[in-house]
């Protein structure tokens, strides 16, 4: 058993640090020390305990156990490697950078350091609909998985063209690389490793340097097929997995999410029904469970604090699972030949 | 927290047909004037919470059903004794009837409709919280086909059949199954299991603190507990009360609500995992009810929705009910703390 509380600090202040925050003030066996922002947020701190700084080295140093890296693409692997060099263990938030070198070099960093916790915030694995999805294909009540299709599309709104995550530079990627990514790691999850891809990638409404839509065909040594629709031109939000199997099929659809925007989090369990085909109606029974709650962020935080206190390996968000989707992202990319040519030369090795 | 919404139709008379269920209603008249004499009945507070305060809510084939004003669910009082149950459960020719009958010629209805979702929901909720394979306790097996499938999956290694009330039967065990027949009482047995399974048990018990304190014992930490049951809440049963054709004594002593169970639950160490109420007949059976019983008086609105014409608005009320929790017909997970 670890010393108590895991001393933390979070670098990144943005939306996503302040939601690690106040789980991470709620958890106690976690002492939040220091937070580092560039953006002036930080001084409007009221918590005279809680270290302010707007350089990351600055906190890294004040004897943290932990450190939770919610920054822009382009600063998180110096971030990461940084805190690993430093002794901590590492939270950090998708994506690991902005390309499949940066996961490399992190994962150079974690590998130097076995002793540290490094996790990734693939944070859809913990929600219960996944969950569950998980158990029913494991328990094979509905037979062998045949194919997977996902849609994970949102928005722009004002200001969407200057936000970071819309400039390469600092982002590396547009909604794939921001937004897809989950949807990837859930395929990854349900199917395991793709070996094909093909792909359409292009910006098509917004003035920006980065995708707003991806169209992606995957195909693994199974044969089992995954179609990816990631897109930031969907003007309604929307969350949907369709996971057909030999004897039925289940779907998310919804996300609890603080927004709500993306709809009541749902699972539709279909068990099919052997229909004589001329009179078949493909309307096989259906039960749909709803989720009340969102307990994917404290799942999260609990399993890192707990693999520290405990010593106990990270199980979800592996660098090895980064690695992975940050490879088939790089794929996606690769495979429409018109996008590529749109790619800096550093990201022209395809893995 | 989680809840279901069915959404495929169903209709009273596939599973229970009314000249099949008349019979059943006949027998069991004739089985309480013969076995469940009124003077040795006693009262008894309300089943969940325990409150006292309550008023007659209806009274059916002789039986008091009362309200309880704190926590809303509807029981039995005064009621039959364990001991008196248990010869009534043993001799009633009703019950025999339903047995034997009943459930036979319902069977082609009741496994697709019924019981496979079970196994399927049981066996989904296993998956997700539990390391496979698990124990599971089931109470009674009144349906031997939920085991049966059970046993096909991966899911169970071990199962415990145990009665949930004093004196009732041994059943017949699969042969060459892992089934095992124990006491649920048995203070100073030393098995656990995994998962507990309590269908349409909670509602016949004149203990229900009792029942689940048991099936807490038999649970090691984290394990599950599925109850099916009928709430005191739902449609049907607050508009129609003594009209429910199918809420009879002695087989339904309580109508636990919500809160009811939640007071139960709490009280015998249990967190609420699931609590849906996915019936699918209540807004049939109010409509069914209204034609009978043209003294029957509903709400004009409520009147127009369940007899309706345009059977998408009947089946839209009905998985409104349903995503409302107030359906009569509750399943519940809980997993112990």
């Amino acid at each position: 058993m670890g010393n108590l509380p895991v001393k933390v600090g979070i670098v990144g202040m943005g939306r996503i640090g302040q939601l690690r925050r106040q789980l991470l003030e709620a958890d106690p066996r976690c002492e939040l020390v220091g937070v580092c922002d560039v953006e002036p947020v930080i001084h409007s701190e009221t918590n005279s305990r809680i270290i302010m700084t707007a350089d990351f080295s600055e906190l890294l140093v004040l004897g943290l156990d932990a450190v939770f890296v919610c920054t822009p693409n382009v600063v998180t692997p110096k971030v990461v490697v940084e805190a690993l060099s430093q002794g901590l263990h590492v939270f950090s938030e998708k994506p690991p950078g902005r390309c499949v070198q940066d996961i490399e070099r992190i994962r150079v960093a974690e590998k130097a350091h076995p002793s540290l916790k490094l996790k990734f915030g693939f944070n859809h694995r913990y929600h219960e609909s996944v969950r569950e999805a998980l158990g029913i294909i494991r328990s094979g009540q509905l037979g062998r998985l045949l194919w997977l299709r996902g849609v994970y599309g949102k928005s722009g709104g004002i200001g969407f063209e200057q936000g970071w995550r819309s400039q390469r530079e600092v982002a590396g990627g547009g909604i794939l690389l921001d937004q897809g990514i989950h949807m990837l790691d859930l395929f990854r999850l349900f199917a395991g490793e793709f070996t094909e891809v093909k792909s359409f990638v292009d910006t098509l409404y917004w003035p920006v340097d980065v995708e707003d839509n991806a169209f992606v065909l995957l195909r693994n040594d199974s044969g089992q097929v995954a179609m990816l629709h990631s897109s930031s031109t969907h003007w309604k939000h929307t969350f949907q997995l369709d996971l057909f199997l030999s004897e039925g099929h289940l779907t998310i659809r919804g996300l609890l999410t603080n927004s709500r925007s993306y709809g009541r989090e749902t699972l539709v369990v279909g068990h099919r029904q052997i229909e004589d085909e001329s009179y078949a109606v493909g309307n096989p029974r259906e039960e749909i469970v709803y989720f009340d709650q969102d307990v994917s962020w404290q799942r999260e935080i609990d399993e890192f604090v707990t693999a520290i206190v405990e010593d106990q390996p990270i199980k979800v968000g592996l660098s090895w699972d980064a690695l992975q989707v940050m490879r088939l992202i790089q794929r996606i990319y690769h495979d429409d030949a018109q996008w590529a040519q749109t790619l800096p030369a550093s990201e022209a090795r395809v893995s | 927290m989680r809840r279901v919404v069915l959404t495929d139709p169903l209709h009273e008379e596939e599973i229970r047909p009314r000249v099949l269920f008349d019979r059943y209603l006949e027998l069991l008249t004739k089985d309480i004037g013969k076995l469940l004499d009124p003077a040795t009945r006693e009262p008894r507070h309300c089943p969940a919470c325990c409150s006292t305060d309550a008023e007659l809510a209806y009274e059916k084939f002789g039986f008091g059903y009362q309200r309880c004003l704190a926590c809303g669910s509807i029981y039995v009082s005064p009621c039959p004794t364990e001991t008196q149950l248990t010869v009534f459960y043993q001799q009633a020719e009703a019950m025999a009837y339903w047995r034997e009958r009943f459930f036979d010629e319902t069977t082609v209805v009741r496994k697709p409709e019924v019981l496979q979702p079970r196994v399927d929901w049981v066996v989904g909720m296993i998956s997700t919280y539990l390391e496979t394979p698990v124990t599971l306790l089931d109470l009674e097996q009144k349906y031997p086909y939920f085991l049966a499938r059970l046993g096909e999956t991966s899911v169970t290694e071990k199962c415990y059949i145990a009665a949930p009330f004093p004196g009732l039967p041994k059943p017949a065990l699969a042969q060459g199954s892992s089934q095992f027949w124990e006491s649920l009482y048995d203070e100073s047995l030393a098995i656990q299991v995994d998962a507990v399974t309590a269908f349409e048990v909670v509602e016949r018990a004149v203990y229900p603190l009792g029942l689940i304190q048991a099936c807490s014992r038999w649970l090691c930490p984290s394990g599950l507990l599925f109850i099916t049951s009928i709430s005191g809440e739902g449609f049907d049963v607050r508009l129609l009360n003594e009209r429910v054709r199918h809420v009879v004594p002695p087989t339904h002593l309580n109508l636990i609500s919500r809160r009811g169970l939640q007071a139960l639950l709490d009280r015998t160490g249990f967190e609420l995992l699931e609590f849906s109420t996915p019936g699918r007949l209540d807004v049939e059976l109010v409509a069914q009810a209204k034609a009978a019983d043209p003294d029957l008086t509903l709400p004009p609105i409520l009147n127009e929705l369940v007899t309706s014409e345009d059977e998408r608005i009947r089946s839209g009320l009905q998985q409104l009910l349903q995503r409302a929790r107030l359906s009569s017909h509750v399943r519940i997970v809980a997993r112990r703390r």
